[in-house]
């Protein structure tokens, strides 16, 4: 008898699963297709920084090169860079803060190197419109001197330099090492609280040697990590901290 | 355009060949360097700029002439001059000396009193017999001052005539070396300058000596706060003990009043020469109140200057300390004249000096200074003293009593200090008629018999000069021989001679000046006022803060 029931209630368990696997299935709503797409278009050109008016701004780890060097050094977050013909600079805007460095090769005889830093000097001032205090040539010795790598670094401070109208304090960097000149000037205005001369200081301690490149890229500023986030190279990382 | 930046082995002129740098103002630059024959000496180069102002060249050949005459008088002179070819530039060359400057002495520490006292004494017979020959320095420092080895420390001085340089270029870098060192006029124009502004360095170079610091709190650091020195310089002093005391020194009290008239802004205030100071200097180390920290180690390392019985030059020196150190020594010592041997048993330095100096000149306004009267030895002297005191004042008393019962009221001239005292109020009174002007007058009276007839006793002339005091801007104050003006824009009445005149100014630099009235010669003078400057910070830790290399951070 128990098996007889169990036989029924196989039988009614298989009639089942066949009535329903049987049945019709519901209506599936469409799954939407996606529409055809075009070919993606390429990233925007690294900007090449050689031009104040390109707007590179700078942050944390920006290394932009020396102009006349292959040294970069990392300039002062949020400021506008650019490695220009002449120097390489980096402002707030067009007024205020700003700092200027170029590398040379300095004359063998000491007269005449001293001259050729002066006219450099010079140079640099009206590059970024600042105005160097009377006699308007760097006294023999300098405020401080200190030896950092294979550079001796020696450094002037004016504190009656002016840039527009503003008056404010100028520090003079002469990074010196055989046969190379690093030469950067500094303006701060008097009234400036947004502690720039310590950024234009750590610019200046952040001076590195360059990763050594070629071709038409080596001249563009090593716009690694700008602001904008146009380029992500990250070129001129070498770690020879020479200065 | 500066002067000649040369590097070793330059020849400057054919003959000199530079070794080493020695200074550089800018306008000047200063070269070690040796003659064909190996010979040390100092070459100075100046803007080649200069050699085209013939009136700068006719003034450095002028003092080069007439410093060679006072060769023997502790003044070095040039030993040759001309020009290099090469950069254009006008030089001279001198001996290189190897004593010690008084910048290389004091870097180790203040120097005692003494040394102190004869370095300012050797000055004053260098720059005084300067003065005497219408020559001026006017740009003393003190690596411009050598100093000799005991006991006499014979001082030697450098750069006669430099200052026609730096009038001509002034640089910055001029300015940062010799600002601690200048005086107000050489500042400001309208005052001349002479033999006080010489006097003004000493004692800025006495005070340096004394403490191992420049006085001035804008130049403690290098370079120094040119904006803020142009400031200090003209405002009222600390005085030096207190400034003494901010730098971490110890200096006697005793000698503000002697510095603050050595550092008036007003030349004519200050001793009248290098030698009145000395002098002022020595009375004030007779008069037994000195400093009590004497510092004589800081001569040691040169070879004992502190000890009397060296004589034999710097056998400690150290071999870099100064150029041509390794040479042969105390060249320069024989090259001068010594000063005087002391006489009488007293020890050699300043007190010494002071012997030797001439007689003593008038110093008005420093009481202080004189010699304080000798105490007594025992107290059996005592009541004689007070017997004798008391028989003067009982005749000075009846002599006053019968003196200004007659009729003519006395003959004595008033003291030109006593007068003016009188005379100020009573003048002022008499312009002004107040009811408090007979009091103010009876007051003065008890001053003495001559008050009487400078208020115009009956029968008597005016013997008042009418003096009036214009300032600039106008004054708050004007006091007089101690006694305030109702109105200080009015004229006032002052007897002939010597008045002490304050004018002072919320917001302004108190002005000091003695004037010299003149019977028959009314006076118009008049202050120009210098905005104060906030003054110097109270503690010498205070440090200020700027941008770059003067962050505090």
């Amino acid at each position: 008898m128990k098996s007889f029931v169990r036989v029924w209630v196989s039988l009614f368990a298989l009639a089942l699963a066949a009535a329903a696997c049987g049945s019709t299935p519901p209506p599936v709503e469409p799954v939407p297709t996606a529409e055809p797409t075009e070919e993606p278009a390429p990233p925007p050109a690294p900007k090449k920084c050689e031009s104040l008016d390109e707007g590179c701004k700078a942050k944390i780890g920006t290394a932009a090169k020396i102009a006349g060097s292959d040294y970069v050094l990392q300039p002062p977050k949020g400021w506008i860079y650019a490695r220009l013909d002449k120097a390489t600079v980096a402002q707030v805007d067009g007024k205020g803060a700003v700092l200027a460095i170029v590398g040379y090769e300095p004359d063998a005889k000491a007269p005449a190197a001293k001259k050729q830093r002066d006219t450099k000097l010079a140079e640099l001032a009206e590059l970024v419109g600042v105005q160097l205090p009377a006699p308007k040539t760097l006294p023999v010795k300098p405020n401080q001197t200190k030896k950092k790598g294979e550079f001796n670094l020696l450094s002037w401070q004016w504190d009656q330099a002016k840039r527009g109208d503003e008056q404010g304090a100028l520090l003079v960097l002469s990074a010196e090492q055989a046969g190379r000149v690093l030469l950067g000037l500094g303006f701060v205005p008097e009234n400036d609280s947004s502690n720039s001369d310590a950024g234009i200081m750590s610019a200046f301690d952040s001076i590195e040697k360059g990763e050594s490149s070629s071709g038409e890229s080596s001249k563009a500023s090593s716009d690694k990590g700008s602001e904008d986030g146009s380029s992500k190279d990250k070129q001129g990382s070498s770690k020879d901290k020479s200065p | 355009m500066t002067a000649p930046q040369l590097g070793p082995g330059h020849v400057v002129a054919g003959k000199y060949t530079v070794r080493a740098v020695l200074g550089y103002t800018g306008a000047t630059a200063t070269y070690h360097a040796t003659d064909p024959q190996g010979g040390q000496l100092v070459v100075k180069l100046f803007d080649p700029a200069i050699g085209q102002r013939a009136d700068v060249m006719a003034a450095l050949d002028k003092s080069a002439g007439e410093s060679a005459t006072l060769a023997g008088h502790g003044v070095l002179p040039p030993l040759d001059a001309g020009y290099d070819v090469s950069t254009g530039a006008p030089f001279r060359a001198s001996e290189l000396l190897t004593i010690p400057s008084l910048a290389r002495l004091a870097e180790t520490g203040p120097l005692s009193e003494e040394v102190t006292g004869a370095i300012v004494r050797g000055l004053s017979l260098a720059l005084d017999a300067a003065h005497a020959r219408g020559l001026y320095h006017h740009a003393l420092k003190p690596t411009n001052l050598f100093v000799g080895p005991a006991p006499h420390y014979p001082v030697l001085i450098t750069d006669f005539g430099i200052r026609v340089v730096h009038e001509a270029l002034p640089t910055q870098e001029m300015y940062a070396v010799a600002a601690p060192w200048l005086a107000p006029e050489q500042l400001y124009s309208g005052v001349p300058v002479g033999p006080q502004t010489d006097v003004y360095a000493v004692a800025l170079l006495a005070f340096y000596a004394l403490t191992g610091r420049p006085y001035w709190w804008s130049c403690q650091s290098s370079p120094p706060d040119i904006q803020t020195w142009q400031q200090e310089i003209v405002a009222p002093h600390v005085p030096v003990s207190q400034r003494a005391r901010e730098l971490g020194r110890s200096l006697n009290g005793v000698l503000d009043g002697l510095f603050a008239r050595a550092l008036a802004v007003n030349p004519a205030e200050r001793p009248q020469s290098v030698g009145e100071l000395a002098q002022a200097l020595a009375q004030y180390a007779a008069g037994g109140m000195r400093q009590e920290t004497p510092k004589t180690q800081a001569m040691s390392q040169y070879g004992g200057y502190p000890a009397a019985a060296e004589q034999q030059g710097y056998p400690g020196a150290p071999a870099a300390s100064y150029p041509g150190a390794g040479g042969p020594t105390s060249q320069a010592t024989v090259a001068f004249e010594m000063a005087p041997p002391p006489g009488g048993s007293a020890p050699p330095g300043m007190f010494q000096a002071a012997q030797a100096a001439p007689a003593p000149m008038p110093t008005p306004g420093l009481p202080v200074y004189h010699e304080p009267p000798p105490k007594p030895k025992s107290g059996s002297m005592v009541p004689v003293i007070i017997g004798v005191v008391s028989a003067v004042l009982i005749a000075g008393g009846v002599a006053a009593w019968l003196f200004l019962r007659s009729p003519s009221g006395g003959g004595a001239e008033p003291s030109a200090s006593a007068a003016g005292s009188g005379s100020a109020s009573a003048a002022a009174a008499s312009a002004e008629p107040t009811p408090g002007s007979s009091g103010s007058a009876a007051a003065t009276s008890d001053a003495g018999p001559g008050e009487e007839k400078a208020d115009g006793g009956a029968g008597e002339p005016d013997k008042t000069v009418q003096v009036k005091f214009v300032c600039t801007p106008a004054c708050d104050k004007v006091v007089v021989d101690g006694e305030e003006l109702k109105d200080p824009s009015a004229a006032i009445g002052l007897l002939p001679g010597k008045h002490k005149v304050e004018a002072s100014k919320q917001g302004y630099a108190t002005r000091t000046e003695t004037i010299s009235v003149e019977l028959g010669s009314p006076l118009e003078k008049k202050f120009v006022l210098v905005p104060s400057s906030p003054g110097p910070s109270p503690t010498p830790t205070k440090k200020k803060c700027g941008k770059f290399l003067k962050r505090c951070d």
